[in-house]
């Protein structure tokens, strides 16, 4: 017996037709549904898209509230709507005013000590990650009011390191 | 003289030291593996016969730690080091304190090591082998002044690299005299943080270059071969990203002349064990010139290209080598068969300049099928940490042609879903299928040329959304895994693949 069920992918609404192993998924902007077979992988999915009887793979893993799609050669990261009742991840804490880590690292050289000021473009802090350096540089002319970690700290994404206050 | 090895510490981790665990187990040698604590359940450290703690996560404190790694050795009853490629393996000091500890080291004497590591003492060394040079130097006077003014004596463009090694890391091209300060900074920090010597040396920029190696193998008796040569041109940041054998579209006189180099720059060199001979080729067709660039004295990453066009398996040659033996084969017996391609799985993001990544593989499945091989230092469920090379796999293919290779290589990336970091895969995919690497024609500066085509990740499609959709209404994995029994691969739902191991 069928089920129907939605679901929202990346703000977009998608009505799923389900019937044992085999879904019809129809979306207003997609037009057309596709037709998808299901399969349990252990921690993942193997989805054989199905159009015009040809089948391609396309391979999901849960992320949370994200799920990865491999699909034709491309990764594809997308966000389900929060089910009701839960909170949506803060947006990153870095802004205008703030310096964060792209992703986990160890600070090398704090470059711009507080109190000093940066031009647009100059490298404010050091950071080394796998080897490689990553320099953290001011986004616009600031004066920089604080630095929120020291040579040799492991840093973590979205995470303050350093506070600038923008020059007009 | 033969002295079997018994036991053998691999001073290293990920996919590579899989692979010479694996060819220990092959050849009866017992192996010992050694891990930081960041890489006590990783599977080098499962898959050995006995494993070792050298310390905490940083390199620095853990592999890169000579006496660390010695003790190691010593504890386990090891009495002999396989290196690897990376950390000490390019390390006098290392290998130099293996031998006075009675450790066997699996790879040249250390004082070859110094000379060729030394890119002065190995220009001369190919020098007087009668092979050509591009012009450079090691500039006596280290301070900044020093290497801007060797910079300038030279000519920008010029290369500024880490004296100590190679792999790209400390490596900065100066087009510009306004870039010269920041670019001598940033190449000696890394230098120093990867190789623990800040030492710099600048070269001349020869432009649209191609880089081809040739495998050099030499014995203890004084045996020299070469394993022919590896197109390595595709490069981003001056690190290799797919390696391939033949080069496509050299000239067999040239390629034949290389070789010959290769050897000679070896025997000059007082060479033994497994080496990689670099050459910049410069032009093409019958014009094309090399030039001598520098000397690996180690296993390299591409070395699997190199076994599977000329079926020799060069791990388990290092190991007989080491052992003592001669080498079971004379030049005129190795043949270079098909074609080979080996693309490096990284975790990093192209789209965003290729940051190295960080995180769980919530998904990982790897391709197989004939003429495809996967050389993993990963498995589903690895946390892929900061604290090492972004290296997460190796995907190898050969087939009768070059055309033939590409094709099965795209299938098998095709093939390779790696979800929970972002991979190069979609990178890899989009440049074997691009024209010129089509056409054999790309140079070390194609992909920095080509970035933006190659890296724009295309605007989800309709159809990775649907899947989503899917699986985002089939419940968790878990209430999917008890309604029903796991489904499989598609590889894997061809019986015959699924009877692997069956004979008949």
């Amino acid at each position: 017996m069928a089920t129907v069920t939605e679901a929202r992918v990346n703000g977009g609404l998608y009505t799923v037709t389900a019937d044992g192993r085999l879904m019809r998924v129809a979306s207003p902007a997609a037009g057309a549904g596709v037709d998808i077979l299901t399969n349990y992988l252990g921690h993942g999915w193997l989805l054989l898209l199905v159009r015009d009887g040809v089948r391609q793979p396309a391979w999901v893993a849960e992320d949370g509230a994200r799920r990865w799609v491999y699909c034709d050669g491309e990764v594809t990261v997308v966000e389900l709507a929060a089910p009701a009742g839960t909170r949506r991840r803060p947006a990153a804490a870095g802004g205008l005013g703030r310096l964060t880590a792209p992703m986990p690292a160890s600070v090398i050289r704090i470059v711009a000590a507080p109190g000093s000021r940066v031009a647009h473009g100059d490298t404010v802090l050091l950071l080394e990650a796998m080897k490689m350096e990553l320099p953290l540089r001011a986004p616009h002319d600031a004066i920089v009011r604080a630095v929120h970690c020291q040579a040799g700290d492991l840093v973590q994404p979205d995470v303050p390191l350093v506070d600038l206050d923008p020059l007009a | 003289m033969t002295r079997p090895l018994r036991r053998v510490l691999v001073a290293n981790r990920g996919e590579i030291a899989v692979r010479v665990i694996r060819a220990c187990r092959e050849l009866g040698i017992e192996s010992v593996a050694i891990h930081s604590e960041a890489d006590a359940g990783a599977p080098h450290t499962v898959l050995a016969d006995r494993a070792e703690c050298v310390g905490p996560p940083p390199a620095a404190q853990s592999y890169l730690d000579i006496r660390r790694v010695i003790d190691a050795a010593r504890a386990a009853g090891a009495d002999a080091v396989h290196p690897g490629y990376g950390f000490l393996s390019e390390n006098p000091a290392f290998a130099d304190a293996c031998q006075r500890s009675g450790l066997v080291f699996i790879g040249p004497p250390a004082p070859v090591i110094e000379r060729m590591g030394s890119k002065i003492a190995a220009r001369q060394v190919a020098g007087a082998a009668g092979v050509p040079v591009v012009p450079g130097l090691t500039p006596a006077d280290q301070r900044e002044e020093g290497i801007a003014g060797a910079a300038r004596a030279i000519g920008l463009p010029v290369l500024l690299k880490a004296s100590a090694g190679g792999g790209g890391k400390g490596m900065r091209v100066v087009r510009l005299e306004a870039e010269l300060a920041e670019a001598i900074g940033a190449a000696r920090r890394e230098a120093a943080a990867a190789f623990g010597d800040g030492t710099l040396y600048v070269e001349r920029l020869v432009e649209r270059p191609r880089h081809v190696e040739v495998q050099v193998f030499a014995d203890t008796h004084g045996g020299i071969v070469h394993l022919f040569e590896r197109e390595c041109s595709a490069q981003r940041r001056h690190q290799k990203v797919v390696e391939e054998s033949p080069a496509p579209g050299l000239p067999p006189a040239l390629r034949a002349r290389m070789g010959e180099a290769a050897v000679a720059v070896a025997r000059e060199a007082g060479y033994v064990n497994a080496g990689t001979i670099e050459f910049l080729v410069e032009g093409l067709g019958e014009d094309a010139r090399f030039y001598f660039l520098e000397m690996n004295t180690r296993l390299q990453v591409e070395h699997p290209v190199t076994e599977a066009v000329t079926g020799l398996d060069l791990v388990h040659l290092q190991l007989q080598v080491a052992a003592g033996a001669p080498l079971s084969f004379r030049q005129e017996q190795v043949t270079q068969r098909g074609h080979a391609i080996q693309c490096r799985i990284y975790a990093e993001d192209p789209d965003a300049g290729f940051l190295p990544q960080a995180g769980r593989l919530l998904l990982y499945r790897e391709p197989d099928g004939p003429g495809v091989r996967v050389d993993a230092g990963v498995v589903e469920g690895s946390e892929v940490t900061v604290h090492y090379d972004p290296l997460l796999a190796k995907l190898i293919v050969d087939a009768p042609t070059r055309a033939a290779a590409l094709a099965r290589a795209i299938t098998a990336l095709r093939q390779y879903p790696v979800l929970g970091i972002r991979t190069n895969i979609p990178f890899l995919v989009r440049l074997l299928g691009h024209p010129a690497m089509q056409a054999g024609q790309i140079d070390t500066g194609f992909i920095e040329r080509e970035a933006g085509a190659l890296t724009t990740r295309p605007t989800p499609a309709a159809a990775a959304m649907a899947v989503a959709a899917a699986a985002a209404v089939t419940g968790t994995a878990e209430q999917w895994a008890r309604r029903d029994p796991p489904a499989r691969d598609p590889a894997q739902l061809d019986p015959w693949v699924r009877l692997r191991g069956w004979r008949n």
